[in-house]
């Protein structure tokens, strides 16, 4: 086991002129075995000062893929380049990235502001600057991650929140080209996950870094990223704005992800959709007649007065943050179906009443 | 109040049992532990103070604890070495042979002091494997202070890996990482990283690993020779003492021993209580 990443094809990089704007390029990675999940031949560019997010469920190879970038992680196949010039043959600590770790990593042995000085001091003698210099960039890195004032604590004496902020101080202290975070907000609870990530945001707006974050919450990379790269098993499923990956997911996975849907198995036949023997309208172009699956988002379908849409019974309301839903079933089909339901007065589980289908995202089988 | 009256129904022993079964413990403690230890010294003092310091200047005496410092300041070195080398492949790498390693470095534990001792014998002595090769060579291993050596660092191998290992697993390689993707070369990574993780951990299992390497006397009985005032270490000393019915001074060389131990427990418990969360060892033993 080596900490150099093997050597790989520059695909035509090498020639090729800076300031294409591509931050991160990577080509082709194949990797088969190891300790992370398999990659099956990922390609994919992040532009330069670009905050993108890599979603996927676990095992799908997306924190492989950071780690591969990062060189922690050595792989088969492909080649990956930052600004235009390959990463081949460099070790970890020289391809200057800013890797921040899903637990931290923080050195719990030495103070805050030691962490955070830790890459400048290890420099060798020619570039380190000064003790004073790596001071006062540390106690202003510090400032940026608002934690001034802390800077002669421990890890142990921080709250989880603070512990992510020092390792984000100290990642980009080194001044990075990349800085990679490995399911930054992972382990912290929901309410500062939700002020960290906008805190993250900001940070990303004033240092303008080429931010490449893995995340297994779709709220978290929507909100966050400029782009979203989806994978699923080793490989990339669909990379876009979030927008564009929210209105049309190009395959069956990527709908089935984003959206909160239900799955439910539909017949298409002569161009309609048939769920449970009730016609629930035109099949989207290029869906051939068969068994489908329909990926029905809560909004995707409202309900309406019985006798209207096709019969279904109320099962539960569920009351939410988001508004309430409806847990309907209809004849013929196993699965219950989440709906927004914005006007609940009135209705109880066991009620018979209609559903209507507004948006149909069907996808062939296999 | 309540709270606890209900925790001590729930714990079920009346406080009659409970203390009875405290002095079962105490008793059987007092009687196979700490009688037996107060006896070394109040036998080897037992002629007075002039025997007990006469009986540890003799020349023998000193030549054997001499000779077990030597011995304990090459093989604990060793062992600190070899155990955090093999702790480090073991618990932050994965290969093939990793399960056999594991094994390999357990051999010491499981087997018998004595038979430690006749493999270094068989392979290094007159009739041996390299025997002959060594004997023209002019280098003596069996009946010599190497062979000691030898048969010490083999039986005490598994002390500072054993211990180093669970808690390296348990921290796993995210700092080291860290350190090498903020520009660390490996060697400035495992001294301000890894050696400041593992410390308390190291200093327990040197502590364990250096009173086993003074105190071992199987293994170092057969490849000694009882050599007087050459080959002996302090647990051989003992027994040539006691042999010759010399009591006293076998007493007052043996509380050398029994000082040695009680000051590795004090420190292995002050480890303990003030480092627990540093060593995986504290948890284990």
């Amino acid at each position: 086991m080596t900490w150099r990443a093997p050597g790989g094809i520059e695909a035509g990089a090498a020639g090729q002129p800076r300031g294409g704007g591509v931050g991160i390029a990577v080509r082709g990675l194949v990797k088969s075995y190891g300790a992370g999940a398999a990659l099956k031949g990922v390609s994919l560019d992040v532009e330069r000062g670009e905050l993108l997010a890599l979603l996927g469920p676990s095992g799908s190879g997306k924190t492989t893929l950071l780690r591969v970038i990062a060189g922690l992680e050595a792989f088969d196949e492909g080649s990956v380049a930052f600004d235009g010039a390959s990463t081949a043959g460099l070790s970890v600590g020289e391809r200057g990235v800013g890797f921040v770790f899903q637990h931290y990593a923080l050195f719990r042995h030495m103070t805050v502001l030691d962490n955070v000085a830790y890459g400048l001091r290890v420099r060798p003698r020619r570039t380190r600057p000064a003790a004073a210099e790596i001071r006062r960039r540390s106690l202003a890195l510090l400032d940026l991650v608002q934690l001034g004032g802390l800077e002669r604590r421990y890890p142990a004496q921080l709250s989880g929140g603070q512990r992510q902020r020092v390792a984000l101080a100290r990642a980009l202290a080194i001044e990075p080209r990349v800085l990679l975070l490995d399911e930054p907000f992972g382990a912290l609870d929901a309410r500062v996950r939700k002020d960290l990530r906008r805190w993250l945001r900001e940070i990303h707006e004033r240092t303008g870094q080429t931010t490449v974050f893995v995340t297994h919450d779709q709220d978290e990379a929507m909100e966050l990223a400029d782009r979203v790269a989806i994978l699923d098993a080793g490989r990339i499923e669909q990379v876009g704005r979030p927008a564009d990956i929210y209105a049309a997911p190009r395959t069956a996975f990527v709908a089935s992800f984003v959206g909160d849907p239900t799955a439910l198995g539909v017949t298409v036949a002569a161009g309609r959709v048939r769920l449970g023997g009730f016609d629930v309208g035109a099949a989207p172009a290029g869906v051939p007649d068969g068994p489908a699956r329909q990926f029905l988002r809560p909004g995707d379908a409202a309900l309406v007065p019985a006798g209207g849409g096709v019969p279904a019974r109320v099962e539960a309301l569920l009351w939410a943050s988001r508004g309430v839903r409806a847990e309907v079933s209809v004849a013929g089909s196993a699965r219950r179906i989440e709906v927004d339901c914005p006007d609940p007065a009135g209705l109880r589980a066991g009620d018979a009443v209609g559903l209507r289908f507004d948006h149909l995202r069907v996808y062939p089988l296999g | 109040m309540a709270d606890a009256r209900s925790r001590r129904e729930a714990a079920g022993e009346s406080p009659a049992v409970r203390a009875l079964l405290i002095a079962v413990g105490a008793g059987f403690l007092l009687l196979f532990v700490a009688v037996p230890l107060a006896a070394v010294f109040v036998e080897a003092s037992a002629k007075g103070l002039g025997a007990y310091l006469d009986a540890l200047a003799e020349p023998d005496a000193q030549a054997a604890l001499w000779l077990t410092l030597t011995v304990a300041a090459v093989a604990v070195p060793l062992n600190a070495a070899f155990g955090i080398a093999a702790s480090w492949c073991v618990a932050k790498f994965a290969f093939p042979g990793k399960s056999l390693l594991l094994t390999l470095i357990d051999v010491p534990f499981s087997v018998s002091p004595v038979v430690s001792g006749l493999i270094y014998v068989l392979v290094f002595g007159a009739q041996g494997l390299f025997g002959p090769w060594l004997d023209a060579h002019g280098v003596q291993v069996v009946f010599a202070v190497p062979g000691i050596v030898l048969a010490t660092v083999f039986v005490t191998f598994p002390f500072v890996a054993r211990e180093l290992i669970p808690l390296m697993e348990e921290q796993g390689r995210a700092d080291e990482e860290a350190a090498l993707t903020l520009g660390a070369s490996g060697l400035r990574c495992f001294l301000t990283v890894t050696l400041p993780n593992i410390k308390w951990g190291l200093l327990y299992g040197v502590l364990l690993c250096n009173a086993r390497a003074m105190g071992e006397f199987g293994a170092v009985s057969v490849v000694s020779g009882h050599i007087r005032g050459l080959t002996n270490t302090l647990p051989l000393h003992v027994e040539i003492l006691y042999n010759e019915y010399d009591l006293a001074a076998a007493f007052a060389v043996a509380s050398l021993l029994a000082l040695l131990a009680l000051v590795t427990l004090a420190l292995k418990a002050f480890l303990e209580g003030r480092y627990g969360d540093d060593l995986a060892g504290a948890r284990r033993h």
